[in-house]
């Protein structure tokens, strides 16, 4: 359980988490998703008491986290990979960690096993590649056998079996009961493994919903009309909460309405239809349209055309993030 | 909460029954030894603090012995001055070593790792400061005494021969590994405020060797005395034989350690307050 009110982090005059409260329940796998930049890494330094907020509270399992007496039973962190001394092993790191709290090596040998590092757990970290050290983070995280799992972007670097194993690892380890967050930049990863999602963007907290609630709420449904007839349609289907686009002659997006009202309006107006489809949003589209004005940093790919742009683009080199935000015309 | 209370067992043999695992000093003195030990660097650092200890003291006991006629000093003072020798090129490396042990965690982000194992962080850098002068002490120790044990043949039967029966000459070979431990934790200290390796050894280096002779250097009495209470001059009257300057020899490495204390305890009040 992860409880956070009124948290804030000022970095001189940039804010980059500004007041957020929000509660993260035990058995659940909560995401916490938003854009390059949003405060998700600000947030979880905060939770684990290495950043000190600037206003604010959090507490994990009922205390801060510095006031447990065994802090890495209740809360294990992968906050990001290679947190760890270039020149020493996997093997010894996770033993030295584990000395603080009297946890036996047998269990650095468990989580070794676990995160698969057998074979490279007496070389040293420098030598690890990403995905080796991702596992090492996660190692560690399982160290204490926590109650509470915090893990920052878990699947980076990791190949399609690491990223499978550690979506099958945070729905078990919350199976059994324990507080899963994950944060990620990537929609469908979250979509995939957690079964609620906090999204965050500048510093503040956009959704707070089951994925479920957050794709129906957040993101208008749609249909996709094609017709020779386009503009006669238009006119008989307006009406009341019903916007119709067009982004080419004879095809209309129809949000507000239907699939069978449009059609039965057609039918009985006798206008032709070549096509009638529903259009869901994904979670991705929901995500994006929710992020839209807040990402941090815009990759311009030249293309945005109609699409509408209302905060301002940054030129420039840009981190990879997700781009053009999904105009209305869907 | 009841759900997190009565955890199912996870499924790795390793079940850790949360009540039987927390912090004690002990158990985060022991970790910070393995970390001490299990980096290569350290271990070199210390190899190399013995072989430049008892090598150039035992190069300078030939030499001396070869040259007697044209050594300026006499007596005890002579005996002494291979060890001394010695002590000045193996502070250097004391220094290193005892920045590098914390600015190490900075630099390669093992800091957040230790912090977070433990978060209220003073328990994990005292226990550094132990192992860095426990480890210091023993190993200057070590060599003091193999260095004794070779250069004493060396210079025996001579006018500087080394006689441990002297009170001033033991006050020195026991004072050497006592002023090395006080200047590995004067780096230490050091690379806490600093935190980052190349700044802390800048910083214990200028503060060891360039101040003093500055400071000396400027014709101001009140001055060369306060220059007197620095921590390497301060720590250095231990290992002269006939000391002429305040403060006395056993004070003297009080001041020197009392820098190391201060420094180190305002290092942790600040480590505290900012983020990792």
């Amino acid at each position: 359980m992860i409880e956070a009110h009124g948290l804030t982090k000022r970095y001189g005059p940039k804010t980059a988490v500004d007041g957020i409260s929000f509660t993260v329940r035990p058995g659940t796998v909560t995401g916490f998703l938003g854009p390059n930049g949003a405060g998700k890494s600000t947030t979880m330094r905060m939770i684990m008491g290495l950043d000190r907020p600037t206003a604010g509270t959090v507490i994990v399992n009922g205390k801060p986290y510095a006031q447990h007496r065994s802090p890495l039973t209740e809360v294990g962190a992968l906050l990001e990979a290679k947190a760890v001394h270039t020149g020493r092993s996997a093997y010894n790191h996770l033993r030295a960690l584990a000395a603080t709290h009297g946890i036996p090596t047998s269990r650095v040998g468990d989580v070794i096993e676990m995160t698969g590092l057998q074979a490279v757990a007496k070389k040293r970290v420098g030598g690890f590649s990403l995905g080796m050290g991702q596992r090492l983070g996660i190692a560690v995280a399982l160290l204490g056998d926590p109650k509470t799992l915090i893990l920052d972007e878990p699947v980076n670097g990791l190949d399609p079996e690491g990223v499978l194993w550690v979506r099958n690892l945070a729905k078990f380890l919350a199976s059994e009961g324990r507080t899963v967050f994950l944060s990620s930049h990537l929609m469908s990863e979250v979509a995939q493994t957690a079964d609620r999602v906090l999204v965050i963007g500048r510093g503040k907290i956009l959704a707070d919903a089951s994925v479920q609630e957050f794709v129906d709420g957040s993101s208008q449904k749609s249909v996709k009309v094609r017709s020779p007839q386009a503009a006669r349609l238009a006119e008989l289907v307006t009406g009341d909460g019903v916007t119709i686009t067009s982004s080419e002659p004879g095809l209309l997006d129809v949000a507000g309405s239907d699939a069978a009202s449009i059609g039965e309006t057609a039918a009985a107006n006798g206008i032709v239809l070549h096509e009638l489809t529903p259009v869901t949003s994904t979670l991705e589209q929901a995500y994006m349209e929710l992020t839209a004005e807040s990402v941090e940093y815009h990759a311009s790919t030249g293309q945005e055309g109609g699409a509408a742009t209302t905060s301002p683009a940054e030129p420039g080199a840009a981190p990879a993030v997700p781009a053009a935000p999904e105009g209305g015309a869907r | 909460m009841s759900a997190a209370a009565t955890l199912p067992a996870p499924s790795a043999e390793g079940v850790v029954p949360a009540s039987k695992y927390h912090l004690t000093f002990g158990r985060v003195l022991r970790s910070e030894f393995v970390k001490f030990r299990t980096l290569r660097s350290t271990v070199w650092t210390l190899a190399i603090t013995i072989v430049v200890l008892v090598g150039l003291a035992t190069l300078f006991a030939a030499i001396f012995r070869a040259n007697l006629d044209n050594i300026g000093s006499t007596g005890a003072e002579a005996a002494t001055t291979p060890i001394v020798t010695g002590v000045g090129f193996g502070q250097l490396v004391l220094a290193v070593l005892g920045a590098l042990t914390i600015t190490g965690e900075y630099s390669t982000g093992m800091i957040r790792s230790t912090f977070s194992a433990v978060p209220t962080r003073t328990p994990a850098l005292v226990a550094k400061a132990v192992v860095v002068v426990v480890s210091a002490l023993v190993v200057t120790a070590i060599a003091t005494a193999i260095t004794v044990a070779v250069i004493t043949p060396i210079l025996s039967g001579s006018p500087i021969a080394l006689d441990l029966s002297d009170p001033d000459v033991l006050r020195v070979v026991v004072g050497t590994p006592l002023y090395l431990a006080g200047i590995a934790l004067l780096a230490l200290a050091l690379g806490i405020l600093i935190r980052n390796s190349a700044g802390a050894i800048f910083g214990v280096i200028g503060l060891v060797l360039v101040i003093n002779p500055i400071l000396s250097g400027i014709p101001v009495k009140w001055v060369n005395d306060w220059a007197q209470y620095l921590p390497s001059a301060a720590g250095q009257q231990l290992l002269t034989v006939h000391p002429t300057n305040d403060p006395a020899p056993w004070p003297g490495l009080l001041v020197l350690f009392a820098w190391g204390v201060v420094l180190f305890g305002i290092g942790v009040f600040l480590a505290k307050k900012r983020d990792a």
